[in-house]
């Protein structure tokens, strides 16, 4: 007590004591300010506290701040005390004073600053916690995490968790926490190394031939390639007597038969099927009487598909060349098909070989997919 | 009761280490007034736990208090806390 300035100090503690100002005057320690405090000789213990205070968020400048703060309440100086507990809630967000350790009214100050800092120390500390988590720093980063959901639950905060953006922030940091927490549990134990054999000598490298690159085969797939199609075509000559008679009658016995015979095999459908093969239709005169013959087609010239004009090679639908019907492999004069008159043009009876008459091819390589061939058209009378 | 005339009047307090000297002129069949302005000292008080403070009967908040005005002098002092109770001193 300095009688002279006539300032009188009192302090209770578990006994109720006097001021002991000045009896650790010059022991800068926190201690002693506290004990300074403690003896409610504020002046003294707030000049030692800034004395001693470094802010580097250590333990012992937390309480330095804390005792400065609480000095600068009890003295009165209410502006310096909330730049004080201000900075004791940015080093110690989850610090709170509790109610055995101070009067209401200091808890009412701490209270007002930290309803007022914790929405934006949250969204800082959620931050980092975040950043912490994008380097893989997965141990800081679910610390980090775990203290924004602690924050978020400070009664402090109130009802500002409850909204946006708060409330999305619990939302989340309780997610990457989880994730953190899994990402950073340490891996299962490695088993128990097994003795190994002796690695056998590993075989000479040889070198691998150099193959010539495999050519693309382009497809239906490829919209930018055009399917090939016949150009040209130079056809066989056409025989006089494509079938025998012994599947059916003969084209003398044809004209015997009975009118719905003779007005048989009237028609004849060259057209293309998929692939390299083509299809013949021959519709006979009798009921059932309709047969598919096919059979490979005989080498013609093809125009190759191409891609902004190059030349490439194409699998799957090709039009097929016209052939003479008589020349398909599968159908061979031998297996005795027939025809009940001879081959000629429509409506052109003295039509024989070698004036078979077919459509004109359509120019271009770009033949239709299907290409139908009325290559005669005979009734007979 | 003095009589007229001029006076010396000494006011003084060993304790509190006041003292004032005053001159008077006494009037016959009059009181003469005498104005002194007391000596005021600032009190600090604290407690551990905190607790509630009231000086001479009047409540002045609660603990820490670091800047609380009182006249010089002997002041009874009273804590109060919701769970330890009551406990009253006596300043000096």
């Amino acid at each position: 007590m300095n009688a002279s300035s006539r300032y009188a100090s009192v302090a209770l503690a578990a006994v109720l004591t006097l001021g002991v100002a000045g009896a650790a005057a010059g022991d800068d320690s926190l201690n002693v300010a506290r004990e300074l405090y403690a003896s409610a000789n504020y002046e003294d213990a707030l000049a030692m506290l800034n004395r001693i205070r470094t802010p580097t968020g250590a333990a012992d400048d937390r309480a330095v701040e804390r005792y400065r703060a609480l000095c600068l309440l009890a003295l009165g100086r209410s502006i310096e005390a909330q730049k004080a507990i201000e900075i004791v809630v940015a080093l110690e967000p989850s610090y709170h004073p509790s109610d055995s350790e101070v009067s209401p009214r200091v808890r009412s100050a701490f209270s007002d600053v930290r309803r007022r800092m914790l929405p934006a120390i949250i969204q800082q500390r959620y931050a980092m916690a975040k950043a912490a988590f994008d380097r893989k720093d997965f141990v800081t980063a679910a610390d980090g995490f775990g203290q924004v959901s602690e924050m978020l639950s400070d009664p402090d905060v109130g009802a500002a968790a409850s909204v946006p953006p708060l409330s999305d922030l619990r939302t989340l940091a309780a997610g990457f926490r989880d994730l953190a927490v899994t990402a950073s549990a340490p891996p299962p134990p490695a088993p128990a190394p097994v003795a190994a054999p002796p690695a056998p000598e590993p075989p000479p490298v040889r070198a691998e031939p150099r193959l010539p690159p495999v050519p693309r085969i382009y497809g239906a797939e490829d919209g930018n390639v055009v399917p090939p199609g016949v150009l040209r075509q130079t056809l066989p000559p056409f025989p006089s007597r494509a079938f025998s008679a012994a599947q059916g009658p003969s084209p003398s016995s044809s004209t015997n038969a009975g009118p719905s015979n003779r007005r048989a095999c009237s028609r004849l459908w060259v057209s293309r099927t998929i692939g390299w093969s083509s299809m013949l239709r021959r519709r006979g005169s009798a009921a059932g009487d309709d047969r598919w013959c096919t059979g490979q087609v005989p080498q013609s010239e093809h125009d190759q598909p191409h891609a902004d004009t190059a030349a490439l090679n194409y699998r799957g639908c090709t039009p097929a060349p016209l052939a003479p019907w008589h020349c398909m492999p599968s159908a061979p004069s031998e297996h005795r098909q027939w025809v009940d008159r001879r081959a000629r043009a429509s409506r052109n009876a003295k039509r024989r070989n070698n004036q078979h008459e077919l459509p004109a091819i359509e120019p271009g390589g770009r033949l239709r997919q299907f290409v139908e061939v009325h290559a005669v058209e005979q009734v007979d009378p | 009761m003095v009589s007229a005339g001029k006076h010396d009047v000494e006011i003084s307090s060993e304790p509190l280490g006041f003292r004032v000297i005053r001159n008077l002129q006494v009037v016959p069949g009059k009181v003469v007034p005498i104005k002194i302005d007391l000596p005021k000292q600032k009190i600090a008080i604290n407690a551990v736990p905190w607790a509630e403070v009231w000086i001479d009967g009047e409540r002045i908040g609660e603990t820490p208090i670091g800047d609380y005005t009182v006249l010089a002098g002997p002041h009874e002092l009273t804590f109060r806390h919701p769970e330890f109770g009551e406990q009253s001193m006596r300043s000096r």
